[in-house]
C-alpha cells in the first residue's frame, strides 16, 4: 500500500511530466482492491470484473489532472468504477442481455466455494445494484458512509436507507439472531 | 453511520469471509499500460524551444558587443569581470540547452 506522500509524488508525476511508470505503480497499487469491488458488484463475473478494471484505470489516466486531491485517490477510483459499472448495466439491459452469472449455473469458483461463502453470495444476490454498491463499500471495503456518499453520488441519507433495506432483506438468508450462522 | 455494534462487526466478517476475492493477475497492469492513448505532442515544448533560441541570440549578441566594443588596449577589472559573468552564462546555457534536447529526446515528443 502506498503512503499518502508516495501517492501524491507519483500523481504528480503523471499529472505534470506524463510519467507513465508512475501511474504503472498506482495501477499496481490499486488494483486489488479496485477489481474486488467490482468482483463483488458483478457478482463473480471476473472476465467483465477485468474489464471494467481497465477501462477504469484508463479512464483515471485520461482524467488525472481532472483530479483536485479532495478525495482520496482510491475514493475516486471507486467512483470511476461505479460508473462503469452502471454504464454497463445500462448497455446491457438496452440490449437486453443477461446482467449477471445465474447460480443455477455455477461456475468453478461456485463449485469450489465454501457453503459459507454460497450463503454470503446468495444473500448478495437478493440485493438491488444499489444495495448491493452500498453493501460492498461498508461492509467488504470498509469505506465511511461519506465517502460512499461521494462514490455513489447520493445523500448520505440514502446511503443509510440502502444498507438498512439491504440488512433487512440478508436476514432472510443470513441467521442475525444466532451468531450469524445460516439459516 | 458507525459500525457501534457487535451486529455490524460480524455482518463484517462475514461478509469479507464470504465475499468474492479477486485472483491475483500479473498481466493486468500491462494490459491497462497497453490501452494508453499515444503521447500527444505537447505545445509547451515549443515555447521552451523559442526561448532557448532567443537566449542564445541574447548571448551571442552580447559576445559580439564585448568584442567589437570594447576598448582592450587597457583591461580593467570591469572589463575582466564582464568576460566571467558572460563566460558563465554561456556555459549555463550550453548545459541546459543540451540537457533540454536530451530531455526532449528521451521522451520522443521534441
Amino acid at each position: 500500500m502506498l503512503s499518502k506522500l508516495e501517492e501524491l509524488r507519483l500523481i504528480s508525476q503523471c499529472v505534470l511530466a506524463d510519467d507513465r511508470r508512475a501511474f504503472g505503480k498506482l495501477v499496481e497499487a490499486y488494483q486489488p482492491r479496485l477489481r474486488r469491488f467490482l468482483l463483488n458488484l458483478t457478482m463473480g463475473d471476473v472476465m467483465l470484473t477485468d474489464d471494467l478494471a481497465q477501462e477504469t484505470m484508463v479512464k483515471a489516466y485520461l482524467g488525472i489532472r481532472s483530479f483536485r486531491g479532495i478525495a482520496s485517490f482510491g475514493t475516486w477510483l471507486y467512483r470511476i468504477a461505479y460508473n462503469e459499472f452502471y454504464s454497463e448495466r445500462r448497455r446491457r439491459h438496452e440490449e437486453s442481455l443477461p446482467d449477471e452469472p445465474a447460480l443455477e449455473h455455477p461456475s468453478t469458483a461456485e463449485q469450489d466455494a465454501t457453503e459459507a461463502q454460497l450463503t454470503v453470495r446468495q444473500a448478495m444476490q437478493s440485493l438491488n445494484d444499489v444495495e448491493r454498491t452500498a453493501v460492498t463499500l461498508f461492509y467488504i471495503e470498509g469505506q465511511p458512509i461519506k465517502k460512499i456518499a461521494a462514490i455513489m453520488q447520493r445523500p448520505e441519507g440514502s446511503v443509510k436507507s440502502s444498507l438498512h433495506r439491504a440488512k433487512e432483506k440478508m436476514r432472510k438468508t443470513i441467521n442475525f439472531e444466532n451468531n450469524y450462522n445460516f439459516v | 453511520m458507525k459500525r457501534h455494534n457487535d451486529e455490524d462487526e460480524k455482518l463484517a466478517r462475514l461478509l469479507r469471509r464470504g465475499s468474492f476475492q479477486a485472483q491475483d493477475n500479473e498481466w493486468f497492469t500491462p494490459r491497462v499500460m497497453n490501452r494508453l492513448p499515444e503521447r500527444a505532442p505537447k505545445s509547451h515544448r515549443w515555447v521552451g524551444n523559442v526561448l532557448y533560441l532567443a537566449a542564445i541570440m541574447v548571448c551571442a549578441g552580447c559576445w559580439c558587443w564585448l568584442l567589437m566594443e570594447g576598448d582592450y588596449e587597457v583591461i580593467t577589472v570591469r572589463d575582466i569581470v564582464n568576460f566571467v559573468i558572460l563566460i558563465v552564462m554561456s556555459l549555463a546555457l550550453v548545459f541546459s540547452t543540451v540537457w533540454h534536447i536530451v530531455h526532449a529526446d528521451s521522451a520522443g515528443d521534441l
